[in-house]
């Protein structure tokens, strides 16, 4: 069972200052922090699925690669470079606190409260090595070499969670919704650090068409764009099956979720094919 | 001396009759050590016959006192008021029905409708292995049965369905599905196959995501969702 942590000093504070939102201690009051984490995770999904449609319309431009150019140029300012930072905030709690309900759900580890510990102090670091990231830029990062380490970890977490989770009886789609956030989580955080090292890699047009002529980024970047849009996809169905009603409604919107997903899905490939 | 707290209790009233719904609120000079059970009841001999709250043992063992104070469901007949004011840190307590099942009148709700959810998760042996030759009494190793006995202490309060962040529409609930769990773990159930059917539908383990609610709120302070867990985990 769970063992009791120590709260220190920081913790106290910082649990003070959050209770004076009266929202936030309504919850933790009557629900407990671990639900309110639970609200976060689920409205940092839907902020990253709208994320993630923006994004494939942005890449879309580079079918023009001057228009392309031109919306980068116009978004390259201290309030969007900001946002973009901002960014990261709900991909890197979406991620680690993902990683906190497998290591619960699967892996037996029932020390929830220091890893929610962790899961902050990761999160701050992540977050700060970005911003450093964003201020001191380095243009020889390379390419192979990034997407090398970033799939050999995501791998070795997916066939740590694949080993555990295959041979249980839940259902094919509750697996893949673990299995896809174990592969994407190391996978997702590398590539916004990538992104963000040298400008040119994520906002320039030429090094961003270069760089789909590798076959082996051509290759993750279609893994990664199926991988992450049935994650959604089943991040958004579960939000739909927890608070409509079996009927009509129900089936409807889901019906929907699948539709827009198989669209995006379509455009995103035929881009990454295409480019 | 014994502290006595002037406190309000603003309690969302319904009227099955006319179908109304309003919140009527009621100031009580209550002793510290009064439950809130006992300051309905006071309400209901001083202030106002006509308020209905439910209640039974009031020893926290039928669970069927369970009532939303503040936010947080819990067992009425738990609760001292001293202990309210210094949880929640105010002297103005905000009292609703669950939200598990159709409200009868006030305070009750319909706790047949929310047992049904528990019923479907068959809270029984469905089929019981055959007695230990050497007696009549089926033996459980001590070891096995530490693993699950935290579990059996579940009274069907519904305050964790009622705390669970999936909602009631698609899931049966946190103590159904934990009753589910309790019987898969139990040595002396042999219909396991039918179980894991149980406790694989879309209306159940799937529903819950950890949000720990139902821990935080258990009156009978079982970790809930550790056994959930242990469902997807396909540990039992």
């Amino acid at each position: 069972m769970e063992k009791t942590l120590r709260v220190t000093r920081v913790e106290s504070c910082i649990i003070s200052l959050m209770g004076r939102f009266p929202i936030l201690s309504y919850y933790a009051n009557s629900r407990g922090w671990s639900f309110l984490i639970s609200w976060g995770h689920r409205l940092a999904g839907l902020a990253l699925v709208g994320y993630v449609f923006a994004h494939i319309y942005t890449l879309s431009l580079l079918f023009t690669p001057a228009t392309f150019d031109a919306d980068m140029k116009f978004l390259h300012n201290l309030v969007f470079t900001f946002l973009e930072w901002a960014l990261a905030i709900p991909l890197i709690f979406h991620s680690l606190n993902g990683g906190r309900l497998i290591l619960y759900e699967l892996f037996h580890v029932r020390e929830d409260e220091i890893v929610i510990r962790w899961m902050v102090i990761l999160g701050l670091i992540y977050i700060f090595i970005l911003g450093f990231f964003f201020i001191a830029q380095s243009p020889q990062a390379s390419v192979p070499l990034f997407w090398s380490i970033t799939l050999v970890v995501s791998l070795v977490v997916f066939l740590l969670v694949v080993n555990k989770i295959w041979r249980t009886g839940n259902s094919i789609l509750w697996k893949l919704q673990r299995i896809t956030a174990a592969f994407m989580i190391p996978m997702l955080l590398g590539h916004m650090l990538f992104m963000h090292i040298n400008y040119l890699t994520g906002h320039d047009s030429k090094t961003i068409l270069l760089r789909l002529q590798d076959p082996f980024v051509k290759g993750m970047d279609l893994v990664l764009i199926v991988v992450l849009l049935f994650h959604a996809g089943y991040g958004v169905f579960s939000i739909i099956a927890d608070y409509i009603e079996p009927g009509p409604l129900n089936k409807s919107l889901t019906c929907l979720v699948i539709i827009v997903m198989a669209i995006s899905g379509y455009f995103g490939i035929r881009l990454i094919v295409a480019l | 001396m014994l502290e006595s707290y002037t406190i309000t209790l603003e309690v969302k009233r319904y009227d099955p009759d006319t179908k109304l719904t309003w919140m009527q609120a009621y100031q009580v000079e209550a002793s510290g050590i009064l439950r809130f059970v006992d300051v309905l009841r006071e309400i209901n001999d001083e202030q106002d016959p006509t308020l209905a709250w439910p209640s039974s043992c009031e020893h926290a063992q039928c669970g069927s006192c369970g009532i939303i104070v503040n936010g947080k469901p819990l067992l009425a007949c738990e609760l001292l008021v001293k202990d309210a004011v210094e949880q929640f840190r105010t002297h103005k307590f905000r009292l609703r029905p669950l939200t598990i099942a159709p409200v009868l009148r006030d305070l009750v709700v319909d706790l047949e409708k929310a047992y049904d959810r528990v019923h479907k998760a068959k809270p029984y042996l469905i089929k019981p292995t055959s007695p230990h030759p050497d007696g009549d009494e089926y033996r459980i190793a001590p070891k096995t049965l530490e693993m699950y006995s935290e579990a059996t202490r579940c009274i069907n309060c519904f305050c964790c369905a009622t705390a669970c962040i999936s909602s009631h529409h698609h899931f049966l609930g946190p103590n159904a599905t934990m009753a589910n769990m309790v019987r898969l773990m139990d040595p002396r159930e042999t219909a396991k196959k039918e179980r894991m059917d149980i406790l694989y539908r879309e209306n159940n383990v799937y529903r819950c995501h950890t949000a720990r609610a139902c821990s935080f709120v258990c009156p009978k302070e079982i970790d809930v969702s550790h056994f959930l867990a242990l469902g997807k985990e396909g540990r039992f």
